[in-house]
């Protein structure tokens, strides 16, 4: 079988019917997986999986293929795009299924991959956390991951994670240590 | 071997109680343009490494802010590692099939202009005009063709004409006469 690394991106572009079968080869068991695990966290069936899958594709061709024209190799793998893009028609899917509104591939790329509109902000003066430090401690507070599951997140080794919480955890001492002393006196 | 940096090196009571305490959760709309959106080719080149130190941070904070877009990174990068198992064959059949069929292009009120500019929709008129032309011709050839038709209608005017002009002559006399004739000499 073809891996998606070797699909001509182009030709895929085009709309080459040959290319966009070995794609489709290549990529039904990941896209069949992000549509599983969608379903899985919101309640949905396997049937619901499989259709949310379904859904991916004919997003994927709709409009002479507009979300695979915004698709860069340079940038990114495909695979991993495909697994972006397809958690988004998934979750898409969901939402129409409760209410009809606006269709994926009619929302602006820019817009689409982080649907997110509720803002989590920490009680901490800006800049005492580095960015990487901030999702570290996320990970491993509020999403309970272990150390292992974080590094791989993050593609870096378990090291790599501990010392970044061990140097976050540090600065917030250092900081609520200050502030405790100013509230006392 | 692993090393350790010590107490605070791997999460703990103290550092989740630590982390209770920063936390403020507000659930605010993003205010337009204060923080731009991490786009779904972001993501997969930061989940892929792929990003310069600057872009990275950049989605690390909005990682870090926005439950949502972690909830879809963690996802997208599970199912990475969970795509092993094969998809049922009819998802890979029907998805195969979406390429060359109408779905591909929907056009979602672009306009007449784009629908009769389409290649395919050309291709389409051309095949029935094509189709029309040919049956016609065809029907018109066995018919006789237009002199067949012009001189059937030539010879039923000069009928009607001569009718009115010479009604006797425009019937065919020169059988009956003979008979006449003949009766004639046969009284004889």
């Amino acid at each position: 079988m073809t891996a998606l690394d070797d699909i001509d991106t182009l030709a895929l572009k085009a709309g080459d019917k040959r290319t966009w079968h070995r794609f489709v080869a290549a990529s039904a068991s990941l896209v069949h997986a992000v549509t599983r695990r969608v379903m899985a966290a919101h309640g949905g069936t396997a049937d619901d999986a499989l259709d949310a899958a379904q859904d991916v594709y004919v997003r994927l061709v709709a409009n002479e293929r507009r979300l695979v024209q915004g698709f860069d190799p340079a940038r990114a793998s495909l695979a991993t795009w495909l697994a972006v893009v397809g958690r988004s028609c998934a979750i898409d899917h969901l939402r129409r299924r409760r209410q009809p509104t606006s269709a994926l591939e009619d929302v602006p790329e820019a817009a689409m991959a982080v649907e997110g509109r509720h803002v989590e902000r920490l009680n901490i003066p800006t800049g005492l956390l580095t960015d990487r430090q901030a999702l570290v401690l996320k990970l491993l507070y509020d999403r309970d991951m272990d150390v292992a599951d974080a590094a791989r997140f993050l593609n870096v080794d378990a090291q790599t994670v501990r010392s970044t919480h061990h140097k976050a955890m540090l600065r917030l001492r250092e900081h609520f240590d200050v502030e405790d002393r100013a509230g006392r006196g | 071997m692993e090393r350790d940096d010590g107490p605070g090196s791997a999460p703990d009571a103290a550092g989740r109680a630590l982390w209770r305490r920063l936390k403020n959760t507000s659930a605010a709309p993003v205010p337009v343009g204060a923080e731009p959106p991490v786009g779904a080719l972001d993501l997969a080149a930061w989940l892929d490494g792929k990003l310069p130190a600057s872009e990275a941070a950049r989605v690390e904070r909005y990682l870090a802010s926005h439950p949502a877009a972690l909830d879809a990174a963690l996802d997208a990068s599970l199912a990475l590692s969970e795509a092993t198992a094969a998809a049922p064959e009819r998802l890979s059949t029907r998805a195969q099939a979406l390429v060359g069929f109408a779905v591909e292009g929907r056009a979602g009120g672009r306009g007449w202009f784009r629908w009769i500019g389409s290649w395919r929709r050309s291709v389409e008129f051309a095949a029935v005009a094509i189709g029309f032309v040919g049956v016609s011709g065809t029907g018109y050839a066995l018919g006789g063709g237009l002199h067949e038709t012009y001189a059937a209608e030539a010879r039923r005017d000069a009928v009607a004409l001569e009718l009115v002009t010479n009604p006797l002559a425009a019937f065919d006399t020169g059988e009956l006469w003979a008979e006449i004739q003949l009766d004639r000499g046969g009284r004889r």
